[in-house]
């Protein structure tokens, strides 16, 4: 427990943790601090941050209040990103499990399965995705969750791998407990640290993935993101940069606080590292 | 130094739209020959013949290298280019065509009839997605001698002269397409024309080059030396290439309306919207009349009464549009009516309408819901549609916005009728019966086309009122009758205009003379020049 | 002859991942609403039903979809990618057109990114707990959390506007027709920007990721024998224990040939490039299906060789690995 506390302080995990937090509350806190529809125009349009009362971040092109979007937004962002984590991480742990436990033919056929999607441009693939079902949030998750599990697959599939070649598995097995059981309860729990680690990187992925979509006008048209608003901001660019610029800083300090969680789970699940 | 010209700029902008009745001051300096124009085309055309695929890319380009038996003058009359004269028999049946010798193709084959007759019969009216309508009355196609063309017709159809610039009519040269598959030549990405400038070169993705044809019939014209189009797919991009001159000359609304009050600042920089009249977009929403709240026309006009046209004007188009009062823009002067009911912005009035439709306001504050789909081209739609569901929502109208690429959002609304509110722009052009009537004429309910009767709006007032323009040979005869269109048109609301759409077209101060006509996008730069 | 058999083996597991990407994309794209008749009535602002007709039985959009799927596949096996109806030329001439684009803007940029991250995160590992190493993390870390497209963005309103020092966009002048060296020169002035654009954020993934493994490789019994045998710190560090943290940095390298191709939308969006990337995402919002296929394709077999040569690289770098 020394060894984590000791690792939770330092410095850059307090940043990490408290970037996390802030993100978290910002996301629950805004129905409550913002009880209006974030869309609504309120004011006049293209004021900067300060310049009138109430909008201590100005408001968009179309009078909108900016600091609502971004409370907003981190609710959509989060959303985006942890749902678009999750579907991958599920599909992925599942597909990468199933190979490295059964290996042989079951292994093989899921590899080539699993390449099909990585060889394909990720990118070209979330929006071919998007643009087939069209740019609603959880389309956009969706897309984003299938088109990045493949990595989480490939780790899983080593994870597992290694797992099964240790005694306690052999163990298992001679007392004759049940192979799904086994993955389940065995195998799978022992490789799941680096999963998790890379759970954080993916969700910072998801975001900077919906914000790239945005920017090629496949957000969802009814709803406040971060990437929407970077999106919709650009065109005022030149005239106006905060408005890209503020939702962008909040994306930015959102994927470097999950960044720098992920760093810190990494450190307190490798109990070789406690300096 | 070029004081007088931003004055008259300033004065037109002063009177508004009123500029496209005045023909435009002869610029102050003599024309200078020479130079290199770097133009932008966006998004790239995937063709360079207008004729076969008449986008709008397209036509920014092709018409350079093309020409049409006419163009138009302010006042939307015909102006010669292939043709010299025209006349028109007192019946109305026949139109003859008096076409200019001595015109040569850029291989240097002659210009004749044949080739006016092969373009009307093979591409115009087999493949032109407007001509097939357009010259749908001709039976025949004559050629007395190689430079007279006479078109014999079923019924009088004075709509032909309005379709026959360089964009709408584009004369291709018959010895290069007769016998094949027109849409398949591959002359389409290196074309051969009569026009001002001669294909150079296309690299795709960057760059079209187009080079002065030194035998034009329009003696000591072009002015320009080259003409290169560049691909910039980015509107930031855009602005900046234009900013920093790397860039001279840019039409269709190329950099983000937010952009323009920034760039029109800048000393090197002029912002031009003359030049669209001819096309007169309109921004508008289009009602599935099929859907139970939308098929009561006191619904349709609660929305109209609840949507603030002058928001979407200034505010999310930044004054580049400016509030329709009809559904033909006040630009197409000949045939605009502004004596049509008006829904004019009044919240009361369309809760007031609601209520008596029946649909009252339920516990969540809410009468109904219906979705949006809304133009997907680009954001400032975008926004539109993000301003009518916050319009809409106050008066208890529960909108939600669908958001799609292209494709999706012609087969949802066209092609499956799955909609309720579906936004649209659409060129109305000079006569009606080539941009507006698809709108309301019942004959144009076509499942599976895109751009035409989606509503499924059927009114046989209004079917006649049509029929009967279509007929007539008489012009004030046809003026009453589209006058009339509009009265109904407003009546029952099937298509609420929002919008008459300002495109315009940014450019250097150094580029003289780009807009010299009402449909001057689609025309050829053979009268600008660049200042040395 | 285990390199030829390695080969030989990876060539028969191509296959049927090929097929997979293109049943995978073919089966999406019928999915997606809409056609390329549809598409070009889009563009034209007009239609009427007969030219709808007339454009399905052209584009051969009115057969059944397993007879055009057949059709596709008869195709390819002849080596015949297709023709984009809607750019009316063969897909692989249009492919052919834009690789050298392609390739002139990611090989530089991953080898610049593979480079810099490699220095940068063996550095911070050295340096590990160091001011240096949080300089550079925290660095990285900002560099991989902006979004691409803005960093590109304003780039080009510091360099190309504000200083004027390098080109907006494009690969070349258009307007200059130079050749040799000058039209290097124009060529490597487009470059910078997108080139530099596009390596800041691999930059930033490769340097996170050579920073972890430096580390555990630091960790290992052999650089502790190295460090015995009397080495200098810098053999120990760069040469042995650098050597090894390469092999997850070549992996990752060969991950991503995915984005290689086709994966710089944005870049080549904001910089007006004209790659396959954006000739794939313009095929997509088209519904130029023999033209995303084409592009897909292509990018598929470059993955799968550019994994092969990392095996290789990976044989090379590691003892270990060869003898296994």
């Amino acid at each position: 427990m020394r060894r984590v506390a000791r690792l939770l302080l330092r410095p850059r995990a307090l940043v990490g943790l408290l970037l996390v937090v802030g993100l978290g509350a910002m996301a629950l806190g805004a129905p409550w601090i913002f009880p209006d529809d974030p869309m609504d125009m309120v004011g006049s349009p293209s004021m900067w941050p300060g310049q009138e009362e109430g909008f201590w971040l100005g408001t968009d092109l179309m009078g909108r209040d900016i600091a609502a979007g971004v409370f907003h937004g981190a609710r959509v962002s989060l959303l985006v990103g942890l749902s678009a984590a999750g579907i991958a991480l599920l599909l992925g742990t599942a597909v990468g499990a199933m190979a490295g436990f059964w290996g042989g033919a079951a292994d093989s056929v899921l590899m080539r399965f699993t390449e099909v999607f990585q060889t394909m441009p990720p990118f070209l693939f979330t929006i071919a995705v998007v643009a087939v079902l069209g740019p609603s949030i959880g389309n956009v998750i969706f897309a984003i969750g299938i088109t990045s599990w493949p990595a989480v697959a490939r780790l899983a599939r080593g994870e597992v791998m290694a797992v099964r070649r240790r005694d306690f598995v052999d163990a298992a097995i001679c007392c004759g407990t049940p192979a799904s059981g086994l993955l389940l309860r065995h195998v799978l729990p022992n490789a799941l640290s680096p999963i998790i680690v890379t759970a954080s990187v993916l969700m910072a992925t998801a975001m900077l993935t919906e914000a790239g979509l945005s920017f090629l006008g496949l957000s969802d048209p009814n709803l406040v993101s971060w990437g929407s608003m970077i999106g919709g901001g650009r065109e005022a660019l030149r005239t106006h940069w905060y408005m890209a610029a503020i939702p962008g800083v909040a994306l930015a300090l959102a994927v470097l606080g999950l960044n720098l969680l992920g760093d810190v789970l990494d450190d307190v699940m490798d109990p070789r590292r406690g300096a | 130094m070029s004081h007088p010209i931003l004055s008259r700029r300033l004065l037109l902008a002063g009177m508004g739209m009123a500029g496209m009745s005045v023909a435009p001051a002869r610029a102050q300096s003599t024309p200078r020959r020479g130079g290199t124009l770097t133009a932008i085309v966006q998004p790239e055309p995937p063709t360079l013949v207008s004729a076969l695929n008449a986008g709008a890319p397209t036509g920014v380009v092709s018409t350079n290298i093309f020409d049409g038996l006419f163009s138009y003058d302010w006042d939307m009359g015909l102006k010669p280019a292939l043709a010299t004269r025209w006349e028109v028999a007192t019946d109305g049946l026949a139109i003859t065509f008096h076409l200019r010798p001595n015109v040569r193709w850029h291989d240097g084959q002659a210009f004749t009839a044949e080739d006016v007759k092969f373009s009307l019969e093979e591409v115009w009216r087999k493949i032109h997605p407007r001509g097939r309508a357009t010259f749908a009355n001709v039976e025949a196609v004559e050629t007395p001698d190689p430079l007279t063309v006479v078109l014999r017709l079923k019924q009088p159809s004075p709509v032909i002269l309005g379709a026959l610039n360089a964009y709408e009519s584009q004369i291709l040269p018959k010895h290069l397409y007769a016998g094949s598959d027109a849409l398949a030549n591959p002359l389409n990405l290196k074309p051969i024309g009569t026009g001002p400038f001669r294909f150079k070169e296309w690299v795709r993705g960057e760059h079209i080059i187009l080079e002065r044809n030194p035998d034009y019939w329009d003696e000591g014209k072009p002015y320009l030396d080259r003409i290169v189009f560049r691909v910039v797919p980015d509107a930031t991009a855009r602005a900046a290439l234009l900013e920093t001159g790397q860039a001279q000359y840019a039409p269709y609304s190329p950099v983000p309306l937010t952009d323009v009050a920034r760039l029109r600042a800048l000393p090197g920089i002029a912002i031009e919207t003359r030049g669209y009249e001819w096309i007169s977009p309109w921004l508008f929403l289009e009602f599935n009349l099929r859907k139970p709240e939308l098929g009561d026309v006191r619904v349709r006009r609660a929305i109209a009464h609840a949507i603030n046209r002058d928001v979407i004007a200034k505010t999310v188009w930044h004054g580049f549009g400016k509030a329709a009062v009809s559904t033909i823009p006040s630009t197409v002067t000949r045939f605009h009516n502004a004596n049509v009911p008006q829904y004019p912005f009044d919240v009361r009035k369309a809760e007031a309408l609601l209520d008596e439709a029946g649909h009252k306001r339920g516990a969540d504050g809410m009468r109904f819901a219906i979705s949006h789909d809304f133009l997907p081209y680009g954001d400032d739609y975008r926004r539109t549609g993000e301003y009518v569901r916050q319009a809409l929502r106050r008066v208890g109208i529960d909108l939600t916005l669908r958001s799609q690429d292209t494709p999706s959002y012609l087969r949802r609304v066209f092609g499956e009728y799955e909609f309720d509110m579906s936004s649209s722009w659409a060129s109305s052009f000079s006569d009606p019966q080539i941009g507006v009537q698809r709108f309301y004429w019942s004959k144009t309910i076509n499942k599976g086309t895109p751009w035409t009767n989606a509503s499924g709006y059927a009114s046989p007032a209004m079917d006649q009122v049509i029929e009967a323009a279509q007929r007539s040979a008489d012009p004030a005869e046809r003026t009453r009758l589209f006058n009339e269109m509009q009265r109904l048109a407003a009546e029952d609301l099937p298509c609420l205009p929002l919008i008459e759409l300002n495109f315009f077209t940014v450019h250097s101060k150094k580029l003289h003379d780009v807009a010299m006509g009402p449909d001057a996008v689609y025309a050829s730069l053979k009268h600008a020049w660049l200042e040395g | 002859m285990a390199v030829l058999r390695q080969a030989g083996k990876r060539l028969v597991q191509a296959v049927p991942v090929l097929f997979g990407v293109v049943a995978v994309n073919f089966l999406l794209m019928q999915a997606a609403p809409g056609d390329l008749a549809d598409v070009l009535a889009g563009e034209q602002g007009a239609a009427t039903p007969e030219m709808m007709a007339e454009l399905r039985a052209r584009f051969g959009l009115d057969q059944p979809v397993w007879v055009q799927f057949a059709h596709y596949l008869g195709n390819l096996l002849t080596g015949d990618f297709g023709y984009s109806h809607r750019l009316g030329l063969p897909v692989l001439t249009l492919i052919l057109e834009r690789l050298p684009a392609t390739l002139l803007l990611m090989l530089p940029a991953v080898f610049l990114a593979a480079g810099s991250g490699m220095v940068l995160g063996g550095w911070a590992a050295r340096r590990a707990g160091t001011w240096l190493d949080g300089l550079i993390s925290v660095g990285v870390l900002i560099a991989y959390a902006t979004p691409l497209f803005w960093a590109g963005l304003m780039a080009i309103v510091v360099f190309a506007v504000q200083l004027q020092w390098l080109p907006v966009g494009g690969m070349r002048d258009p307007s200059a027709a130079y050749t040799g060296l000058a039209m290097a020169g124009d060529v490597a002035r487009h470059m910078v920007l997108p080139v530099c654009s596009l390596a800041l954020f691999y930059a930033a993934l490769y340097a996170r990721l050579m920073r972890a493994s430096m580390l555990s490789a630091l960790q290992q019994d052999y650089i502790r024998t190295a460090r015995a045998k009397g080495l200098s710190p810098f053999q120990v560090e760069a040469v042995h224990a650098g050597r090894n943290a390469l092999l997850p940095v070549l992996t990752m390298v060969g991950l991503q040939a995915g984005s290689l191709i086709g994966g710089a939308v944005l870049v080549e969006t904001v910089f007006s490039w004209p790659g396959l990337g954006r000739l794939a995402f313009d095929a997509i919002l088209r519904r130029d299906l023999n033209l995303l296929l084409g592009i897909v394709l292509v990018s598929s077999m470059t993955v799968i060789l550019v994994n092969f040569v990392v095996d290789l690289l990976y044989g090379l770098a590691d003892p270990r690995v060869r003898a296994a």
